[in-house]
C-alpha cells in the first residue's frame, strides 16, 4: 500500500535534488571557510588578469610616448601608481566577492538543512509502515 | 471577462500539456534571431554570414543549455570582428574576457540577458527588458544587463567606425585601437543606459518582494517611472542623443507585457510540469508533477506543506537563524538514527551524507 505523503515528500526532494538542489548540495560540501576562500582566490585571479590586461591596453595606446620618453620616464613612479590601483581594484572586487559567496552558502545551507528534515521525515514515515 | 480566464486556462494548459517541445523550439528562435542580427548588422565575415550556418548553430543551441546561445553570439560576433581588422577582434575578445571574468561570473545562468539585449537594443526596445527582469528574475541580471549594455555600445562603436577602419592600413593598426578606445570611453550614453537599467531592476525588484498589497502593481509603475527619469534627466544632463519617445513607448511596452506576465503568473514563478524518479525498499517511483492551476489568480502565492510540523528557529555562533536539527520531543528519529563510531553503519557514505553538513563542530 503506497503512503502518499511519503511519495509526495520524496517527489519533493526528488524535484530539489534535481534543480537548485544539485548546486546547494556542491556547495554545503565544502566547509564555509573554504567554499568562501575558493571565492576570494577566484575573485583574486579575475582581477589580476583583467588588471594585466588593463596594462597592456594602456601601454599599447600610449605605446609612442612610451618609446619616445622610456629613459626619461620614472618607472618607479609608474610601477606604484599601478600597483596602488591594482591594490585598490583587489580590495574592493574581492570584499564584494566574499560578501556574494557568504550569502550564496547560507542560502545554500538553509535549504539543505530543510532537505535534511525531509529525509529525516521520510526516514520516519517508512518505520511507520 | 470569464471568457479571458477561460482562454489563460487554455493557454496553461497547452504548454504543460508540451513544455518538452516548447522551450527547444524557443531557444530555437531566439538563437536564430540573435544570430541573425547579428549577421545582418556586421557581416564583416562573409563565411558565416548565410541562413545555412544560422540555422546550424540555433539548431545546436535548442538543445544545448541556453547559455550556448551566448557563446555563439560572441563567437559570431568575433569573427565579423576579425573581418573587419585583427586589432578589432583582439580589443572585443579582451573586453569580452574581462566582462566575463569581472562580473558575468556572479550570474552565469542570466547568460541569455546578455545576448538578447543588443538585440532588442538594435530593435530600439530594450527599455522594457530592465522591468520584466526586475519582476521575473533576480538582483543578479543587473550584471548581465550591464554586460549586454557595454556589449552592444561596443558593437554599435565598432558599425559606427566601420568604414574609416576598413580603409586604414596595417600600419595604422595602433590608430584604429586609439579610435576605438577613446569612443568607447568617451560614451557617456552607456553608462547612463547601465545605471537606468540597474536602478530599475533592483527597484521593481525589491518592490515587488514587499509583503503590502498591489506591489507587482507598485512595482511596475515605480520601474517605469524611475527609468524614464533617469534616462531623460541623463540625455539633458550630459546630451547622450538617447531618444525621448523611445524611451517614454519603451517603457510603456514594458508595462504592458509585464502586466501581461502578471496575468500569466505561471511564467514567473517558473512552475512547469516537472517528471522525477526515485526508489525505496518497496517500490520505484516515476512521478509527473503538474503545477496546479490557479484561476482565481491570487496576489500572494500559497505555500502548502505536506504534514510539516512548527519548528523554531534558534540563533547560531554566526547569527544565523537555524532550525533545531536533533533536539525535538514530539519527533521520533528512531532508534538506529545514530551509530556508534566504529560501526560500519557509522563509515557508511549514507549516514555520512545525512549527518555531515560541511560546518565544522556542528
Amino acid at each position: 500500500m503506497l503512503n502518499q505523503e511519503k511519495v509526495i515528500v520524496m517527489t519533493r526532494m526528488a524535484s530539489y535534488e534535481e534543480g537548485k538542489g544539485k548546486e546547494h548540495l556542491r556547495i554545503c560540501s565544502y566547509f564555509r571557510s573554504d567554499y568562501i576562500g575558493a571565492a576570494i582566490l577566484k575573485a583574486a585571479a579575475a582581477v589580476t588578469i583583467t588588471f594585466v590586461f588593463v596594462i597592456a591596453l594602456y601601454i599599447y595606446y600610449n605605446f609612442e610616448d612610451f618609446m619616445e620618453n622610456i629613459y626619461q620616464m620614472d618607472m618607479m613612479g609608474l610601477a606604484k601608481k599601478f600597483g596602488k590601483y591594482y591594490l585598490i581594484s583587489l580590495i574592493i572586487y574581492v570584499a564584494i566577492s566574499y560578501i556574494v559567496a557568504f550569502i550564496k552558502y547560507i542560502v545554500a545551507r538553509t535549504n539543505v538543512r530543510k532537505y535534511k528534515d525531509n529525509l529525516k521525515m521520510t526516514r520516519k514515515l517508512q518505520k511507520e509502515k | 471577462m470569464k471568457k479571458v480566464f477561460e482562454i489563460r486556462e487554455k493557454i496553461i494548459e497547452l504548454y504543460y500539456k508540451y513544455d518538452a517541445f516548447i522551450l527547444p523550439v524557443l531557444k530555437l528562435i531566439v538563437a536564430f534571431i540573435v544570430l541573425h542580427t547579428l549577421n545582418s548588422k556586421m557581416g564583416y565575415f562573409t563565411k558565416i554570414d548565410n541562413v545555412a550556418v544560422e540555422l546550424i548553430a540555433s539548431l545546436l543551441c535548442s538543445f544545448l543549455p541556453s547559455g550556448m546561445i551566448l557563446v555563439f553570439a560572441g563567437l559570431f560576433s568575433l569573427l565579423h570582428m576579425y573581418g573587419l581588422s585583427l586589432i578589432v577582434a583582439g580589443l572585443g575578445a579582451v573586453l569580452y574576457i574581462v566582462l566575463y571574468l569581472l562580473f558575468l561570473r556572479f550570474s552565469p545562468k542570466s547568460s541569455l540577458v546578455v545576448a538578447a539585449l543588443p538585440v532588442l537594443m538594435l530593435w530600439k526596445i530594450p527599455y522594457m527588458l530592465p522591468i520584466i527582469l526586475g519582476l521575473a528574475a533576480s538582483p543578479g541580471t543587473v550584471v548581465a544587463a550591464g554586460c549586454g549594455v557595454v556589449a552592444y555600445y561596443f558593437l554599435h562603436i565598432i558599425n559606427s567606425n566601420s568604414a574609416t577602419i576598413a580603409t586604414m592600413e596595417l600600419s595604422d593598426i595602433q590608430d584604429q585601437f586609439k579610435l576605438l578606445v577613446d569612443s568607447l570611453i568617451a560614451n557617456k550614453g552607456m553608462i547612463i543606459v547601465v545605471v537606468a537599467f540597474a536602478v530599475t531592476i533592483i527597484v521593481v525588484y525589491l518592490i515587488r518582494r514587499l509583503p503590502i498589497k498591489r506591489n507587482w502593481e507598485i512595482a511596475i509603475g515605480a520601474g517605469a517611472v524611475i527609468q524614464i527619469l533617469i534616462l531623460l534627466i541623463g540625455d539633458v544632463k550630459l546630451d547622450t542623443g538617447i531618444s525621448p519617445l523611445n524611451v517614454i513607448l519603451g517603457s510603456l511596452l514594458g508595462v504592458a507585457i509585464a502586466f501581461a506576465l502578471k496575468f500569466f503568473k505561471f511564467c514567473v514563478d517558473f512552475n512547469r510540469t516537472e517528471r522525477v524518479q526515485f526508489e525505496d525498499d518497496d517500490y520505484y517511483y516515476y512521478v509527473k508533477a503538474v503545477p496546479k492551476i490557479n484561476v482565481g489568480g491570487e496576489e500572494i502565492g500559497r505555500v502548502r506543506r505536506i504534514n510539516r510540523r512548527e519548528r523554531k528557529p534558534f540563533i547560531d555562533s554566526w547569527g544565523q537563524e537555524v532550525y533545531d536539527d536533533g533536539i525535538d520531543e514530539n519527533y521520533d528519529y528512531g532508534e538506529d538514527e545514530y551509530y556508534e563510531e566504529g560501526s560500519e553503519e557509522y563509515d557508511s557514505e549514507e549516514y555520512y551524507e545525512e549527518n555531515y553538513d560541511g560546518d565544522p563542530g556542528q
